[in-house]
């Protein structure tokens, strides 16, 4: 068991003092094994990415915990995360915010380079970043360029490929390709599969039935920051027993 | 039937720095009455301008060429001031991206009442008021009569998506423009958005350019489509025929690309305006690619009953090959 998430709730405050709560995720446990690529499926503002978050460190939750390979991920020092972000990286939804606006392409290629130490010089470094670049299809000469000049497509493998630069254990991806075309989807989904068997498991969070059928293994449906159903990909979509699975299968607009 | 709207090779280029970048090449698409005609192709392919073509909302530096004929008048020769009683009024358009194109500071409901308070000099903004909210219980928008005085970031994604369409639709337009109408909402709200169109245009039988990426949408939807990539049409016909036999190979190879058909890449990416190739705009990514390709430019030639290809290989098609790549 590579992730376990147990018990997960969070609540935020709202209203002009604070008086007002909302749960955005209640009661949320499931567990990622090694080599799963699980889904996480739910309309948008159903605490899919209040999960991610709290897996990430980026917010304290409420109650519950996040166990990985063991060790408590909410009460890790941000010393420790250090090492851990290696292990754990993640790819968001819009590409381009991925990047720092104001350095070029080559800067941030190389910046988790430069953070792990993995090359000795400068020319170990540029050629593990050449590496990179054709790994997605980019041009040395588009190194120079800032995160504007590219294409969301282009960006967005970039991120992929520069998170599994670092040979992560576990691979969270939150909506990758919801703002993409279909044939740019298809780049980035086969990106992810080629990297299927390496050892890397893989939380995919989208509201898109399609492409969880088609990657994933094991999937939870959520609602209103709760899963209301979990299992293997076959047994939620062949035979669905809750109300709002049927309901998200229903909508599927047939090819 | 007859045609609502003609594009007759419409051109399109602008000027960048000085020198002139052709975007569209030699469009030609015909919208019957009633009917809803998709245009679908990846980001940058041409087909929003297109619309906004048709809207005359291109920006100072396009040079447009060729004929927009709707109801026998050439639009791309009418004057703005001219254009101006259409727009609105028998033309419609749905905006992209329901987030942004809201005014943040003005309430929705005025914001839906204004698209009819300058056209119809006799009414007066009261009059309006029941107009606007009865159309927003048309859509199923909750919250009542209380959802006129809210503002935009106090709705959710989909019921911005639909105030955008109630604008498009208080005027009861003959045609309709919706540009990427499914974009960015979830799985349960796009079919929700699609159904609404499918609604409205049975009930006000008006025809519809439905521009979209989205090809189960437009399956869902149109009566014919026309895929575009690279500033030309590529492929048109009735949607069953283009959709479920695709004969050009950007069409196979962007059905061939859906999730669901085990997401398939074509090789190579769209090329830039500035650096297009010779002869057919395909011909570096195209999988049947032979000499011939690179010398001229095909032409969009018919196959049967509507069905038309912008391709030189289409003639010599395998129909088995066809068949195989679609079940």
């Amino acid at each position: 068991m590579l992730l376990e998430v147990k018990r997960l709730t969070e609540k935020y405050h709202t209203g002009f003092f604070g008086q007002k709560s909302v749960k955005a995720v209640d009661d949320v446990s499931f567990t990622i094994n090694e080599g799963d690529i699980f889904g996480l499926v739910g309309e948008s503002g159903c605490g899919k990415s209040t999960v991610t978050k709290i897996i990430l460190g980026l917010l304290k939750p409420t109650l519950g915990s996040v166990l990985y390979e063991g060790r408590d991920l909410t009460k890790v020092t941000r010393k420790d995360w250090y090492h851990l972000r290696k292990e754990i990286q993640v790819v968001f939804q819009h590409p381009q915010s991925m990047f720092n606006p104001r350095r070029n392409i080559y800067f941030s290629c190389a910046e988790p380079i430069k953070l792990y130490k993995m090359a000795h010089n400068k020319a170990e470094e540029e050629e593990l970043v050449y590496e990179l670049i054709e790994r997605v299809g980019l041009s040395r000469d588009q190194l120079e360029k800032y995160p504007h000049e590219i294409s969301g497509g282009q960006a967005q493998r970039l991120s992929i490929v520069r998170a599994l630069s670092l040979n992560p254990k576990l691979l969270i991806c939150d909506e990758p390709t919801s703002m993409l075309d279909v044939s740019v989807q298809a780049q980035i989904l086969n990106l992810l599969k080629i990297n299927k068997g390496h050892n890397l498991s893989m939380l995919y969070i989208s509201h898109d039935l399609e492409i969880i059928r088609a990657i994933c293994n094991r999937v939870a449906v959520m609602r209103r920051g709760k899963i209301v159903e979990m299992g293997t990909v076959e047994e939620v979509f062949e035979n669905p027993q809750h109300e709002y699975t049927k309901h998200l299968l229903a909508s599927n607009l047939v090819v | 039937m007859k045609a609502l709207l003609q594009i007759i090779d419409l051109n399109l280029d602008f000027m960048v720095d000085k020198s002139r970048v052709h975007i569209l090449n030699n469009v030609s698409l015909e919208l019957y009455e009633n009917e809803v005609l998709a245009v679908i192709g990846e980001t940058g392919c041409g087909k929003s301008l297109t619309g906004n073509a048709i809207l005359h909302l291109l920006p100072d530096n396009a040079l447009v060429s060729g004929s927009i004929i709707y109801k026998g008048q050439d639009i791309i020769k009418m004057k703005d001031e001219e254009f101006r009683l259409l727009r609105g009024k028998e033309i419609a358009a749905i905006p992209q991206s329901p987030s942004t194109s809201l005014n943040p500071l003005m309430r929705v409901g005025n914001q839906v009442a204004e698209c009819v308070l300058h056209k119809a000099n006799d009414k007066n903004e009261n009059d309006i008021i029941p107009i606007v909210n009865q159309i927003f219980a048309k859509l199923r928008l909750p919250r009542g009569e209380g959802l006129y005085h809210n503002y935009p970031c106090e709705l959710s994604g989909g019921m911005c998506q639909r105030v955008l369409i109630s604008m498009g639709i208080i005027t009861n337009p003959n045609l309709l423009i919706v540009d990427e109408p499914t974009k960015a909402l979830d799985w349960a709200l796009r079919k929700e958005v699609v159904e609404i169109l499918q609604e409205l245009r049975k009930e006000s039988g008006c025809s519809m350019i439905f521009i979209t990426h989205d090809i189960a949408a437009a399956k869902y939807i149109a009566d014919r489509v026309a895929v575009m990539y690279c500033g030309e049409v590529v492929e048109t016909g009735r949607a069953d025929d283009v959709l479920n036999n695709p004969q050009h190979p950007y069409t196979k190879g962007l059905i061939a690309s859906m999730p669901s058909r085990g997401f398939k890449v074509m090789k190579g990416f769209m090329p830039s305006f500035q650096e297009l190739p010779k002869g057919c705009r395909f011909s570096d990514r195209c999988e049947q690619f032979n000499e011939h390709c690179t010398k001229a430019e095909p032409r969009l030639t018919e196959l049967n009953d509507g069905h038309a290809v912008k391709c030189f290989n289409c003639s010599s098609f395998d129909r088995e090959e066809g068949a195989k790549l679609c079940c």
